[in-house]
């Protein structure tokens, strides 16, 4: 997970994202968020906008990473935050889908259903 | 990932299912057919196949694909069971275990049996419909239903460690599609804080809506493994114009072209083969587990080597004061208390009921009464009585054996049994009960009963010394020999001579005996009688010279010292005489030849042993000590030694011979082991070799 300092801001995921890979995401999820949190309180913070996460580099992808995308779309929207998912390859978007959790995002570049 | 760790798993689980379709499909009544037994019927099928399908056993999932579909249609109703219909299952779940043969052990599989079955069930498959009972005609009203669309709204909570146990949502939703249009909505729902979320549990639960074509029992299906009581509600909603379906999008099955799912492809992915992911849910499997018997065994032989080893420290605290060691002697008595409850704990791990071997009977006699022409009635009595494992499996040869004789021979067909004014169903009993330290088996049949002139004239053509003075017990004892058979035409089923003696000696294998008892016209009961365990035993160890054997505690009536009253030779036999009853004497150091044992039983010990209604006396210098001891084997570690069961070792770390006292009997019986009055050294017979 890289996080690019340019705004708009935007998140982007890579790796797995199936249940074998998610005890490793969330560590990362979880620094990312409480960043997200103390930019926020701080003096002078950035004011609460869109976030786009970025699916691209995502190589795999289920229900139980879906899940863990659909906290992390809960979390960011409690900031204030706007999530949605950009960059979305077609077969993610599939899954994502399929299992029934595009509701919890709003889609960016790529389809997907409005939450 | 390493499918093959998982496969032993497998293969144990299908061949559970196998004889669980088997035993099924015999007890099922045809024209009558319980709803239970064959939802359990169609969920073994169902389970084998999805199992298959995961370990890639494709030619398994083919067929199991079309038994299942069968009985899918049976238990809906959608076809009528009948007698052919079960010949044919059973072929089909024999298919399935020749296939799982060669996955397992490279068995050769025969494939035009699988095709005529394949074309078999195919072809029942493809019966018109409208030949079928009214699909209305289901109590439950549930049939008429198929046939129409209907939308189904489903709430699916699942259990937290759904995506632990590798279930499969993916294919859980693609089986979904086979069904009908479906759409799906994820709630992420009762979330702990992020900081103590576990990641791999599940907190999403599903409200899906499918618009299909069939039964609300094939939308459970597909949850079978995944979801319990109460963790699916289906619905079916009142509308079937769509109009209740336009809430959520419709999606496609996840698959990608081109690569379609095996049949059965079941819900479990990456952990697919782990244990618990195929066939049973994860709480199934919390009440038991699934050890290797290499593992077992190792087990049992540890705390046989603790055993030793306690009986070693109990005789080394013997020899110490009991008043200046009285917390050692106490420490050693606790240490020996918990000693035996772990083996006897340990060893009941190999205990398994003697219903798995009995199991396979009702198909034999149902398939061997078809074939002969006659009536008979299987029954099984005592299914649970338990023991070893090992037993278990080369017991199965031997009851084979005896209830194909009994089928061929001993019953007779209908018409003569109503000739002779018997019923003209014959009946075969097989019982099974554990008398003392051992398990007897009984093969009782009510049929003609065995025939002794014809027995004392089939010995005389073949050589074998018998006598019309011969009392029964010893006529009976003639079809043991080889080759015996008074079968008047050999057939595929028995009479080839080939049976009784092969039954004898694989039961004496095993430490056991076969007995027989025949009344013309009434029947004839066979009785195994088998140690309860091949691992351990109580014994009383003897002094004979200088060294220590073991007699069997089971085998042991009585002990005394005789006195010149009591001695007696008959027929050149030097037996004792004990409350009406001439025993004959067993001199083990002649049979062993041991020297410096006492050789006038006047100033040893008599011991009077019983095995199967037959008593002796054994000559021994002294006794000593009541052990419970841990059998080793002789041929494992030395050679066979004739006249004894294994060894042991004894708590001063000294090796002691098991005496085989049965053998011994049948030895002295046959006039291989002299119990004759003589010098020692013209009758010593030494069958250690």
């Amino acid at each position: 997970m890289t996080l690019p300092p340019q705004k708009p801001r935007s998140l982007v995921l890579d790796g797995d994202w199936s249940v074998a890979g998610v005890a490793r995401q969330l560590p990362l999820i979880m620094a990312y968020l409480a960043g997200l949190r103390t930019e926020l309180s701080s003096d002078g913070g950035v004011a609460a906008g869109r976030l786009a996460i970025v699916l691209e580099g995502v190589e795999t992808l289920d229900a139980c990473g879906c899940q863990l995308l659909a906290l992390l779309a809960c979390q960011v929207l409690n900031m204030g935050w706007e999530p949605s998912i950009v960059a979305v390859p077609a077969n993610l978007q599939e899954i994502i889908d399929t299992f029934g959790f595009s509701h919890y995002f709003r889609s960016g570049s790529s389809g997907g259903s409005d939450r | 990932m390493d499918l093959a760790r998982f496969s032993q798993t497998f293969f144990e689980e299908c061949s559970e299912h196998l004889a669980d379709i088997e035993r099924i499909l015999l007890g099922l009544d045809v024209h009558r057919p319980d709803g239970e037994e064959l939802n359990a019927l169609f969920r073994s099928a169902h389970t084998i196949k999805g199992s298959a399908g995961i370990f890639g056993f494709d030619d398994m999932t083919v067929v199991t694909h079309l038994l299942e579909s069968l009985l899918d249609r049976i238990r809906g109703g959608e076809l009528l069971l009948s007698p052919a219909m079960i010949d044919l299952f059973l072929q089909a779940k024999d298919t399935i275990a020749m296939q799982l043969g060669w996955h397992r052990d490279g068995k050769p599989v025969n494939q035009q049996a699988v095709e005529e079955v394949c074309s078999s069930l195919q072809q029942l498959a493809e019966q018109d419909l409208s030949s079928s009972p009214a699909l209305g005609a289901s109590s439950d009203g549930e049939n008429s239903a198929a046939g129409r669309a209907g939308i189904y709204e489903i709430d699916f909570v699942p259990d937290l460690d759904l995506f632990l146990r590798g279930a499969r949502m993916d294919y859980l939703f693609d089986e979904l599609a086979q069904l009908g249009t479906f759409t799906a909505q994820a709630e992420v729902a009762e979330l702990p804080a992020i900081e103590e979320f576990d990641p791999e549990e599940c907190h999403t639960r599903w409200r899906l809506q499918l618009l299909a074509s069939c039964m609300e029992r094939e939308i459970r299906d597909v949850f079978e493994f995944v979801a319990d009581e109460g963790q699916l509600q289906v619905r079916k909603l009142d509308s079937t114009d769509g109009s209740k379906f336009t809430a959520l999008p419709v999606v496609p099955p996840l698959q990608p072209a081109g690569e379609a799912l095996p049949f059965g492809r079941r819900a479990y992915d990456r952990n697919e083969a782990a244990p618990g992911a195929f066939g049973r849910r994860g709480s199934e499997t919390e009440s038991s587990i699934r050890v290797g018997v290499a593992k077992v065994d190792q087990l049992i032989n540890q705390v046989g080597e603790l055993v030793i080893t306690q009986a070693m420290l109990r005789q080394m605290g013997d020899a110490l004061d009991p008043v200046h060691f009285e917390n050692l002697h106490r420490g050693l008595q606790q240490l020996e208390r918990n000693t035996r409850d772990l083996q006897q704990s340990v060893m009941s791990i190999r205990l398994v009921p003697i219903s798995i071997v009995f199991n396979r009977f009702p198909r034999l006699v149902r398939e061997l009464a078809a074939k002969l022409g006659k009536q008979v009635e299987l029954k099984l009595v005592g299914e649970t009585t338990e023991l070893d494992k090992g037993l278990v499996e080369k017991i199965a040869d031997p009851l084979t054996h005896l209830v194909r004789n009994a089928l061929d021979h001993a019953l007779e067909v209908p018409e003569i049994r109503t000739a002779a004014g018997k019923a003209p169903t014959g009946t075969v009993t097989l019982q099974a009960s554990q008398a003392g330290g051992r398990v007897v088996i009984d093969v009782i049949d009510d049929g003609a009963g065995l025939n002794r002139e014809k027995i004392l004239l089939k010995a005389a053509e073949r050589g074998i010394a018998a006598v019309d003075t011969m009392t029964d017990d010893e006529v009976w004892q003639l079809i043991f020999a080889p080759g015996f058979s008074t079968a008047e035409a050999v057939t595929d089923i028995s009479g080839r001579g080939v049976g009784m003696d092969v039954v004898q000696k694989n039961v004496q294998s095993l430490g056991g005996r076969v007995a027989i008892k025949s009344e013309r016209g009434r029947g004839t009961t066979v009785t195994i009688s088998l140690p309860l365990t091949l691992a351990i035993l109580d014994g009383l160890s003897v002094g004979v010279g200088e060294e220590r054997l073991i007699v069997p505690i089971n085998a042991i009536i009585e002990s005394f010292q005789p006195t010149d009253d009591n001695l007696r030779t008959v027929n050149s036999r030097e037996v004792v005489h004990v409350r009406g009853e001439y025993i004959p004497i067993l001199h083990l150091h002649r049979i062993f030849n041991l020297n410096g044992a006492v050789t006038d039983p006047r100033k040893g010990i008599l011991m009077v042993i019983e095995v199967e209604g037959e008593k002796g006396a054994i000559l021994v210098d002294s006794l000593q000590d009541e052990l419970q001891i841990v059998i080793k084997s002789m041929e494992d570690n030395y050679r066979k030694v004739e006249g004894t069961s294994g060894a042991t070792i004894l708590g001063d770390g000294r090796v002691a011979l098991i005496l085989d006292v049965g053998a011994l009997m049948q030895q002295a019986k046959m006039g291989r082991v002299t119990t004759g009055v003589g010098p020692d050294r013209k009758e010593a017979r030494v069958y250690a070799g």
